[in-house]
């Protein structure tokens, strides 16, 4: 048995009790060990996606108990694109976060506390039973609480009380859903109830998809469930903020699309969510966007520019599920590229607003005039990541942009991306040309002294934006990357078939 | 006019309707889901682990199987929740402060000195045999978080820091923790899988004796360490946030 599909949950977990351990006995190791935690977990991952994408679906059965007894573990094609996302979010997120000697007790926790969000996130994307998923979901919310809510932050508290009620609806919904599931099927192993979903009555299995629709609603920011995300980024800061939007979210649309493709067999059962899944991306992006122009704090429009950018996935989504068949597949592989490509645009720009809100030592946009000329490397960062998200050709923001376009079938959502694109356009070369102004203020205020490290930093978010504006060009290599990933949502003989057969005991 | 108090007590009035329809439908719907299931899948499937677990897991009792060997991975990933939740709190709330040395009366001290020994067996039990009887890490665990809340409020924080320093609780909390996800290697380096039981050879004894379920005792262990240690380190960092930030109504 290749146990690859466990030790990317088990090695992080271990890690961060390892780091916690460290940092009780040995302080000063703390960041080392994080960094190998991280480097560690990110080659598993890579390890594990690798195998998922060029061999048939990996299965494991946790304890050698076989479904419906055990919990079965899975890396296809379609999770080890996810896989390969939180490869490069952990190790990013652990290089972006080495600190000089910050000793609060919140910087002492958090670098345990990323580790543990990674696993959960890791366990969400293997996981192939609801109730684990549940169970990972519920720690991932726990894990991110922590890393919003940092002390002697004004409004923090109450940001991360917000975003515990939120999680905490979320977590009741999800819990409610896998209760009906479990009661109506017998099971909680996604194959077999993938196996009874067609059989279920219409109003259990619409109950359901609800409370599943609305729980991960909830955690991406369907709009009206967005609430709580701009308010929670805001106070978590620029580095929390981009593994929370970047990463965390990301995660949670891998959930939904496969708790909606595969146990509930939506496309087959119940093709009519897709149609409100389109009306709500089409939402979400128009929302977005027009609250990002009108935001006057830089962390909050990004924030916004998350919530549309999730309407551009589900487009896709949407898309993919209205046509079903073999066609499907070019429409998630487009869902699936954008959601790369904004990971990549996403994370550069938070993590090189990071720099830029750190010299000002504010995140109001107007405050930062001139900043650009402070941190050169971080606004070239940011300028590159701005070009991909508003979706420039060639860079890859463009390119996945339109393949979602081409993926749909109606006029509207294409009318509606090229709005979107526009409206992005003015809120980003608006905060460019405040931050290139040629009159800064006589002196900034003086630095904070806790730096990161800006250097290694700066390297970071630079690659990250290139590796963004690089995919528009190496669209045909991306490509075939994207449609053997979509084929395993889309196609799931090579999960339901070896599930059903059995291994092990 | 509309007072205040009646609009509060309309809003809720009608939160409290809407709870209450949103549960009763939570539970026709649930009725029903039983409903269907009675008709549709077969008994075999009814009961999975009843019939099974004695013979497989060497555990008379069968929620301890579930727990620890059948779904353990879930049991692994809920202590984690545990040990998040736990760092979560330190996070907010900062290092332990001044704690408070406020005791409870002379008389209740003597007594709970006598006591104290005798309620410790309890927890000790209930994680022991939590192969054979209702019990099992979590539950002894969170008694014996309870008896280190009782020290402290007993006999006060000052005390309580000098019998079981934090320091202490936070390395056996991280060692049961690292304990935990170690032994499900066993199962890997033994060829089966992680956290396999029987199947990574470990011995299933007489089933309804001590030392039976394989690795479930040692298991149980763990999670009872991990979840006292855990459990009390969150009363002392609520115990000492409270002393740090209200010093004005102390003076």
């Amino acid at each position: 048995m290749n146990h690859l599909p466990v030790l990317v949950v088990v090695i992080p977990v271990a890690g961060a009790f390892l780091i916690s351990l460290v940092d009780t006995v040995r302080p000063a190791f703390k960041s080392t060990a994080a960094l190998l935690v991280a480097t560690a977990h990110s080659t598993t991952l890579v390890a594990a996606a690798y195998r998922g994408m060029t061999g048939p679906a990996l299965l494991y059965s946790v304890g050698e108990w076989i479904a419906p007894v055990g919990i079965s573990l899975m890396v296809d094609s379609f999770s080890a694109f996810f896989l390969l996302l939180l490869a490069i979010g952990h190790l990013a997120s652990a290089l972006v976060r080495i600190e000089s000697g910050d000793r609060s007790e919140w910087a002492r926790k958090s670098a345990a506390l990323i580790a543990l969000f990674f696993a959960a996130l890791s366990g969400i994307t293997v996981t192939a039973d609801l109730f684990n998923l549940f169970i990972f979901v519920e720690l991932a919310t726990v894990c991110s609480i922590g890393l919003i809510a940092r002390k002697r932050h004004p409004g923090s508290a109450v940001a991360g009380f917000v975003a515990l009620m939120a999680a905490t609806i979320s977590g009741a919904l999800l819990l409610f859903a896998v209760l009906v599931l479990y009661v109506a099927t017998g099971t909680v192993a996604m194959p077999l109830v993938a196996q009874a979903a067609p059989d279920l009555p219409a109003h259990l299995h619409g109950m359901a998809t609800a409370a599943i629709i609305v729980s991960f609603g909830i955690k991406i920011g369907l709009v009206p469930m967005h609430f709580w995300q701009p308010r929670t980024y805001h106070a978590a800061g620029t580095t929390v903020a981009a593994i929370l939007s970047a990463f965390g979210l990301k995660i949670h649309v891998y959930a939904l699309l496969r708790l909606l493709w595969f146990p509930l067999q939506a496309p087959v059962v119940l093709p009519g969510v897709y149609s409100i899944l389109l009306v709500m991306g089409m939402v979400n992006i128009l929302t977005g966007h027009s609250m990002a122009m009108i935001e006057r704090n830089l962390v909050r429009m990004l924030a916004f520019s998350s919530i549309a950018h999730v309407g551009y996935i589900l487009l896709g989504v949407a898309a993919a599920g209205r046509i079903g068949g073999s066609a499907a597949v070019y429409a998630v592989a487009a869902a699936l590229f954008h959601t790369g490509m904004h990971t990549l645009m996403k994370s550069a720009l938070f993590w090189s607003g990071h720099r830029l809100i750190h010299l000002s030592r504010s995140s109001r946009i107007m405050d930062l005039g001139g900043i650009a000329w402070r941190a050169p490397g971080s606004i070239i960062a940011f300028s590159l990541a701005a070009l991909a998200i508003i979706g420039i050709p060639p860079t890859g923001g463009f390119a996945s942009k339109w393949f979602v376009a081409m993926a749909q079938q109606a006029l509207l959502p294409v009318l509606v991306i090229g709005a979107g694109t526009v409206i992005s356009l003015v809120y980003y070369g608006r905060f460019f040309l405040i931050a290139t102004r040629r009159d800064p203020p006589d002196s900034f205020p003086a630095p904070h002294p806790l730096s990161l490290r800006p250097r290694l930093q700066t390297a970071v978010v630079l690659a990250l934006a290139v590796a963004a504006v690089m995919a528009g060009t190496r669209d045909v290599q991306v490509r075939s990357l994207l449609l053997r990933a979509a084929e395993g949502l889309v196609d799931q003989a090579d999960f339901v078939g070896p599930a059903l057969i059995g291994r092990g005991r | 006019m509309e007072s205040p108090v009646i609009r509060v007590f309309l809003t809720r009035l009608t939160a409290g309707f809407l709870c209450l329809l949103l549960s009763l439908g939570f539970v026709v719907l649930l009725l029903d889901a039983g409903r269907h299931r009675a008709q549709t899948i077969p008994t075999q499937m009814e009961e999975p682990y009843t019939a099974r677990s004695v013979a497989e897991t060497g555990s008379i009792n069968v929620v301890t199987a579930i727990l620890m060997d059948y779904r353990a991975f879930d049991t692994l990933g809920e202590a984690t929740v545990i040990f998040a939740s736990v760092a979560v709190a330190a996070a907010i709330l900062g290092k332990p402060g001044s704690p408070s040395n406020r005791t409870m009366g002379l008389l209740s001290r003597r007594q709970l000195s006598a006591l104290l020994p005798l309620f410790f067996i309890f927890p000790l039990f209930v994680i022991f045999h939590g192969h054979l009887s209702p019990g099992g890490g979590f539950q002894g665990g969170v008694s014996l978080a309870v008896l280190v809340i009782l020290i402290h409020v007993a006999f006060g924080d000052r005390f309580g820091e000098e019998v079981i320093p934090h320091r202490i609780l936070a390395l056996s909390e991280y060692g049961a923790a690292i304990g935990l996800v170690g032994i499900g290697f066993v199962g890997i380096f033994q060829g089966s899988a992680y956290l396999a039981n029987v199947a990574a050879g470990f011995p299933r004894g007489t089933a309804g004796t001590l030392a039976s379920g394989g690795v479930i005792p040692l298991l149980n262990l763990l999670v009872g360490m991990k979840v006292a240690a855990g459990l009390s380190s969150i009363y002392v960092h609520l115990a000492g946030h409270e002393a740090e930030n209200v010093p004005e109504k102390r003076r």
